[in-house]
């Protein structure tokens, strides 16, 4: 019993050790939102881009198709809930371009269309950006393709194809993700 | 998968961590002071430890933050506090957790100068560096870090769940020096890692595009043995139990002790532990993943009579230079070698004990000195300074007090308790009692106890 006294404390620290001031049940409140920037697109186009393949044939406006599955992600659906579209562009040309930027579904049906891009002639420092807003706009979700078609002014006066100016066209997009915990 | 959860989780909370176990080295004669340092001697005849009870310990740590950090309740968010500790964290920190429980602690004494213990221990001991660019790519995104490298050399895990078969001599050289061995038998249940990982990730402004994306010399490699038969999830817990005891994943091990009074009162002593490697030969499972793969964006060719798909084209570059291949190699693991070092002045009143020999042994009943702990990790060694004072209060009840510098904690105070009640013994050691106030502000909390008979 000598030690006792001496012992006691120390076991009664132990049996009664506790954790305080402390809220587990907070994590629910938890929201990871991080950000991502993302190359997107990009090409350069030369007059001769506008002439059919014999090459004496002018055609005033290009597409080409781009396929994403990235938004069939269910994930995706869930937690993204913007786009910031970034468009830079140099126009070497002496015409004026227009860059349209269509969401598509499977079957080539238009989703969503971005604000028509216009970029003046001889414009060399063009910048854009459109914003998303996907909570708005749910059904972004369906796009499969992506289609951007890049039409050049009809002046009147034929482009000359072995002309080396360019247009040179450059995207990216900003994720924005809300994951709630 | 639940009941292998559970499983773990149960191992986990009725073993112990106290990595550095800085109470009991040397304490009060006790048969687990050996399992610190085979030679260390004892003046005991025979020994056997309670069947599950004779070493009982458990422990958590983690550097850099502790749970009052980001769960208090003080009125600030969550995220908050998240983001405070994701900011406040270097990739130094780490969570770690090493467990013992012994299922078998046995000894006797040879002779007059050799003392032999044997017995049969379960262990788990993970550790996990934070990978501070991996939390910040996930929690805050690249949005803000343009050219900004994130590596994924940070990301270093290991984690072993064995059994360990030992037997070990301590022998009495001269009325100076003891020296002890002991051989350990690994039988690995599971072990996962990855470590020695290269790579980085930037996203810079681009030449072609407005953003260039590199994933440069990307090698990243995880090994794990246990968990999968086959390419199917072992769900079976008595699988896992069963390559506890002398399973097919196999390996050697070695302590090596000493001990020497440098004066009657005066005694340094050291230890090397585990010293050993596991091969893992049998339910192997590696994933590899090696290459650099430079993303610029699409490039849109606009070329009517040759429709690409650049999705697919995309998709099978990424894959072509960055290969992930999956094998089943065998591959080896080494044990975390610990170090102990110790020097103890003993001191106050002069008391006898009876041996096993029944002559007498006269005992200081105070001792204070200082101990040295080291386990060599992934990254680094992490160390533990201890200071001590020991107290016989009688000669079958032995205290100790530690304060103890490491990574956790610059303010932990241990105390350790021995009570030999007949031949009956029970021990308990607690770390960092400072926090048992309220657990959730400690770094690591870790505790062992257990029982044995002792003879002498």
């Amino acid at each position: 019993m000598r030690y006792t006294s001496k012992i006691l404390p120390f076991v009664l620290l132990v049996f009664f050790s506790c954790v305080k001031d402390v809220d587990f049940d907070q994590t629910n409140g938890f929201v990871l939102s991080p950000v991502y920037r993302s190359a997107f697109t990009y090409f350069t186009a030369t007059p001769a881009k506008f002439f059919d393949p014999s090459g004496t044939v002018q055609q005033n406006s290009i597409s080409d198709v781009g396929r994403i599955d990235f938004f069939q992600n269910p994930t995706v659906a869930e937690t993204l809930i913007q786009m910031d579209f970034l468009v830079e562009a140099r126009n070497q040309f002496n015409r004026d371009f227009t860059i349209t930027i269509e969401f598509q579904d499977d079957n080539g049906n238009p989703i969503y269309t971005l604000i028509p891009i216009i970029i003046s002639a001889n414009e060399l420092n063009y910048t854009h950006t459109e914003v998303i807003d996907l909570r708005n706009n749910p059904q972004v979700f369906n796009t499969t393709q992506i289609v951007i078609t890049a039409e050049v002014q009809d002046t009147g006066t034929p482009l000359n194809p072995s002309d080396t100016s360019e247009f040179e066209f450059e995207s990216a997009i900003v994720f924005y993700i809300e994951k709630r915990f | 998968m639940m009941r292998i959860c559970t499983l773990l989780f149960i191992i986990w909370v009725f073993q112990s961590i106290a990595q550095s176990k800085q109470i009991l080295y040397d304490f009060a004669d006790l048969p687990q002071s050996s399992l610190l340092n085979p030679g260390l001697t004892n003046e005991n005849k025979f020994h056997f430890g309670v069947p599950l009870l004779s070493g009982i310990s458990t422990g958590f740590g983690s550097s850099g933050f502790t749970a009052y950090d980001l769960f208090a309740n003080d009125g600030r968010t969550f995220n908050d506090k998240v983001n405070q500790v994701f900011n406040q964290l270097t990739n130094r920190d780490f969570a770690t957790i090493n467990t013992q429980i012994e299922l078998i602690n046995a000894g006797f004494r040879f002779n007059k100068d050799i003392y032999i213990s044997f017995g049969f221990y379960h262990e788990i001991d993970a550790i996990a560096y934070y990978p501070k660019d991996i939390i910040t790519l996930i929690n805050e995104g690249n949005g803000a870090y343009v050219n900004r490298v994130f590596s994924i050399s940070q990301v270093n895990v290991s984690f072993d769940a064995i059994g360990v078969a030992h037997v070990g001599a301590t022998v009495q050289l001269d009325e100076k020096l003891s020296v002890g061995g002991r051989l350990k038998m690994y039988s690995s249940a599971a072990n996962y890692q990855t470590r020695n990982n290269q790579g980085t990730f930037t996203t810079v402004e681009g030449a072609n595009n407005i953003y260039t994306h590199y994933l440069n010399n990307i090698d990243f490699t995880m090994n794990s043995s246990g968990f999968y038969q086959n390419d199917t999830f072992i769900n079976d817990a008595s699988q896992y139990i069963k390559n506890t005891f002398f399973g097919p994943n196999s390996g050697l091990g070695i302590d090596l002790g000493m001990a020497y009074k440098i004066s009657p009162q005066l005694q340094f002593s050291a230890s090397i532990l585990d010293l050993g490697y596991i091969k893992h030969k049998e339910n192997t499972q590696n994933n590899v993943v090696q290459g650099s793969y430079t993303f610029e964006g699409v490039n849109f060719q606009y070329d009517p009579t040759n429709p690409t798909n650049y999705w697919e084209q995309i998709s099978d570059e990424f894959k072509r230079q960055i290969p992930t291949t999956d094998n089943q190699d065998s591959y080896t693991t080494w044990r975390p070698m610990r170090f102990n070092a110790a020097l103890k002045y003993s001191f106050g009143e002069r008391r006898s004990k009876i041996c096993y020999d029944n002559r007498y042994e006269e005992f200081y009943t105070d001792a204070v000195g200082a101990q040295l702990f080291t386990i060599f990790r992934p990254l680094f060694p992490q160390m533990a300074l201890t200071g001590f004072y020991q107290k016989s209060l009688t000669d079958k009840i032995h205290a100790k007090a530690t304060y103890t510098i490491d990574d956790f904690s610059a303010s932990n105070l241990g105390f350790g308790l021995s009570v030999q009640l007949s031949k009956f013994n029970v021990y308990a050691a607690f770390d960092n009692i400072l926090n048992y106030g309220n657990l959730a502000k400690a770094n690591n909390v870790s505790l062992q106890l257990g029982m044995n008979l002792i003879f002498n």
